[in-house]
């Protein structure tokens, strides 16, 4: 077993880029994955700055009113900064309330607030703050309230609030993560697979290996049973890695049915990528561009096929293209099995027909691996 | 002499294909996946209408004031908010499940009720709206108490006349995928930094065979680095020059103001990164795939801590946690400086980066001139 040996002895000398690829996946699920699992609805919180120009306790009160419903955003009032807040979405809107507003407001002159955004949908939900709010002081004031009464009482009337239930599919918080998780895993196992065994292909295909190996007392035959024995176990330890990783993140969610599914996908797609990575090894000579090749494959598939950016973000075109790879049907189960909540055969069969599409790619990268070398023997 | 020198090198560092994929093919091919993934990203920042589903039961029917809440925001004008479904509960529940509708509202018992299947802004969106019903309603029961006359002098009815005191004034150049394009371009000149490893590798006599053999001949050696130097500098403008090109032209990415103060300062972001090259080269005697790596990965680093590999955030949570490092990292104070450009009315930001860039690379410099200096061997 010397080639088999060598071959992990290489292994280890790549031990890095393992974990490395490793720690970015679970450190970007970590990231991206930081927020509570929930049952019951959860207004979204956006990010809003106000600069205050008028000082009234009704004003007063207003930002107290958003602040419960969003993150309050300190920043200076100017016209830099507000430039910059909005450029790096530091806040999603910003509410400048302009001198005597109240005044205005109370003598019903139809006063505004101006408002600056950079996510339209989020800073939605304070345009309907504020006018709502602003609407209700009309009100109160024009029933002959004076401005303590006024919030005192329209602090009561914004507590009441709609009754809000969340049916069928009350998990989707914890699917997401697990979703994020094994997306990544498509950047991870293309990264890792294509750089470690084109690596250790470039390797034994060196011409001065290669002609030592043929006349060594090992033979031909031996030595690729060992090499395909090195590949298999590889494979298998790296995903069982991913798999570990997976049931310490998220604990419950692995022992269920859609754990499960999450696993066998992730192990067609290790072993599709591989097969990539043994067709890539057979096509490459030197060692050094194999950091390209994989900086180019796994970020290009990454990008395209929805495991980066989500695949609602992406051109049509550019995701019809991405079904010619391997990793839009991986991302294509993850995506099912995040929004699937019963696993009758119909639900099913999709994700099973995803399976067999993927480990298609790894037979059709075998056979180009067999042509190549056929073609260079030749 | 100069002139041979600076050919030679020119055309040996043309031939190092390794070299040419990291500081020439792969700034575009990391363009071109920006381009494929954040080129429709900004329509999921614009609001669209949410589709919901009413469920149209006698008791929906007889209440006006939701009815007309529903209604108005579903109007086509200006104001719509809704895309309204009027259906019965069981379709309700299958437009729910198909995610045809993001939520629906159904009234039992004289209360409305949001049925979602999950928490998220257009729920929210749609939450905030029924609370207003719920809020209007109890202000009106509020007012009677405070007031009864209100019924009779019709203030009453100002419940129906919705103002608006929100007025949109969003006069900021926005674009969220240009920083990652501003991070490329810096990234490329600061990759002028393994062109740099490369030309010192010849010239210094610890480095290289090629370097001993410089070294014992007879040119001055800042003539043998200059030279190098140069060459490697007019590889990595003409990079430069195609990649914003490219930028432009084919990605019609928003930079094509001010074009010559962009073209400088990335050019001195260019001669420091080249400098930044030779320092890392010269400081140290571990192996040349070691350089390399260490080169890559501190480059790497410092274009994550500038934004480039996750949503704008990332770059201020960074700018604001590590404000000297913002201050000092290359890459940042590029970024910071085109941005200034594309931005702001006024050049002081821009002029400050490219302040900072040019002592970044003089500083460079001076370091891999003490390195460099007065360097005699017996054997090597």
């Amino acid at each position: 077993m010397i080639v088999f040996n060598k071959y992990f002895k290489i292994v280890k000398q790549h031990l890095g880029t393992i974990i490395m690829f490793t720690a970015i996946c679970v450190i970007v699920t970590i990231i991206n994955t930081n927020y509570n699992t929930q049952d019951s609805f959860k207004s979204v919180e956006n990010n809003i700055a106000i600069i205050n120009h008028d000082n009234s306790k009704i004003v007063d009160n207003y930002i107290k009113y958003i602040d419960k419903g969003s993150n309050l955003i300190d920043i200076k009032d100017d016209k830099k900064e507000f430039q910059d807040a909005l450029y790096s979405n530091k806040v999603d809107a910003i509410i400048i309330i302009p001198e005597n507003f109240t005044k205005d407001l109370l003598d019903n002159k139809n006063p505004s607030v101006k408002i600056k955004k950079s996510n339209q949908s989020f800073s939605m939900i304070t345009e309907l703050q504020t006018n709502k709010y602003f609407n209700l002081i009309n009100l109160y004031a024009n029933s002959g309230m004076d401005e303590e009464l006024i919030i005192e009482n329209i602090n009561k009337s914004l507590d009441k609030e709609v009754e809000v239930k969340i049916i069928g599919n009350n998990d989707l918080a914890s699917k997401a993560k697990l979703y994020m998780f094994f997306s990544f895993t498509n950047y991870s196992f293309l990264a890792i697979f294509i750089f470690i065994i084109g690596t250790i292909m470039c390797i034994f295909n060196k011409e001065t290996i290669v002609k030592r190996n043929t006349i060594s007392s090992e033979g031909l035959k031996s030595i690729y049973r060992q090499l395909l024995l090195g590949h298999i176990l590889l494979t298998l330890i790296i995903w069982l890695v991913y798999v570990i990783f997976s049931i310490i993140l998220f604990k419950e969610m692995m022992f269920t049915m859609n754990g499960l599914l999450y696993i066998i996908g992730s192990l067609c797609f290790a072993i599709t990528c591989t097969c990539l990575a043994y067709f890539i090894g057979t096509l490459i000579k030197k060692e050094s561009i194999i950091s390209g090749v994989q900086n180019v494959v796994s970020l290009g598939l990454s990008f395209i096929s929805g495991s980066f950016v989500d695949r609602t973000l992406l051109d049509s075109s550019i995701v019809n293209f991405s079904k010619i790879f391997p990793s839009y049907w991986y991302i294509d189960v993850n995506y099912r099995l995040y929004d699937t909540s019963t696993y009758n055969m119909d639900a099913l069969m999709p994700i099973f027909k995803d399976y067999i599409i993927i480990l298609l790619f790894g037979i059709l990268f075998i056979i180009l691996s067999k042509l190549v070398v056929k073609f260079k023997r030749k | 002499m100069f002139y041979h020198l600076f050919i030679y090198k020119l055309k040996i560092l043309l031939r190092k294909k390794t070299l040419l994929f990291w500081t020439f093919l792969f700034p575009f091919i990391l363009g071109l996946f920006f381009k494929l993934a954040l080129g429709n990203i900004g329509a999921a920042f614009e609001f669209e209408p949410i589709n919901i589903a009413v469920v149209n039961n006698e008791e929906y029917k007889l209440d006006t004031n939701l009815n007309s809440i529903i209604t108005s925001l579903s109007s086509d004008d200006k104001n719509k908010i809704f895309n309204t479904k009027y259906v019965n509960e069981e379709e309700a529940i299958t437009l729910l499940d198909d995610k045809k509708v993001a939520a629906y509202i159904i009234i039992k018992d004289k209360n409305p009720e949001l049925r979602v299947k999950s928490s998220g802004i257009q729920e929210t969106i749609i939450k905030y709206v029924l609370d207003q019903y719920y809020q209007t309603n109890d202000t009106v029961n509020n007012m009677i108490k405070f007031n009864p006359e209100v019924v009779k002098n019709g203030i009453l009815n100002l419940v129906a006349k919705q103002n608006n005191y929100v007025l949109d004034d969003s006069n900021e150049k926005i674009d969220f995928t240009l920083n990652y394009f501003l991070t490329l371009i810096a990234m490329t000149c600061l990759y002028g930094g393994l062109i740099g490893l490369e030309v010192i590798k010849d010239y210094e006599a610890n480095l290289s065979p090629n370097g001993a053999r410089s070294c014992v001949s007879p040119i001055h050696k800042i003539k043998l680095l200059s030279s190098g130097l140069l060459a490697g500098f007019v590889i990595q403008i003409v990079i430069l020059i195609l990649l914003i090109a490219f930028l432009i032209v084919v990605f019609d990415v928003n930079i094509n103001n001010h074009l010559p103060k962009l073209f400088l300062l990335s050019s001195v972001g260019c001669l420091a990164g080249t400098l930044l090259g030779t320092f890392v080269g010269v400081s140290n005697k571990k192996s040349e795939g070691f350089k390399i790596g260490l080169l890559i990965a501190v480059l790497m680093a410092c274009c994550f801590f500038s934004g480039m590999m996750g949503s704008p955030q990332v770059k201020t949570m960074f700018d604001e946690a590590l404000p000297l490092f913002a201050k000092i990292n290359p890459i940042n104070i590029i970024t910071d400086g085109l941005y200034a450009l594309f931005a702001y009315d006024t050049f002081d930001s821009y002029y400050n980066c490219l302040l900072r860039i040019g002592v970044f690379a003089i500083v460079m410099a001076i370091l891999t001139f003490i390195f460099v200096r007065r360097k005699n061997y017996d054997s090597i």
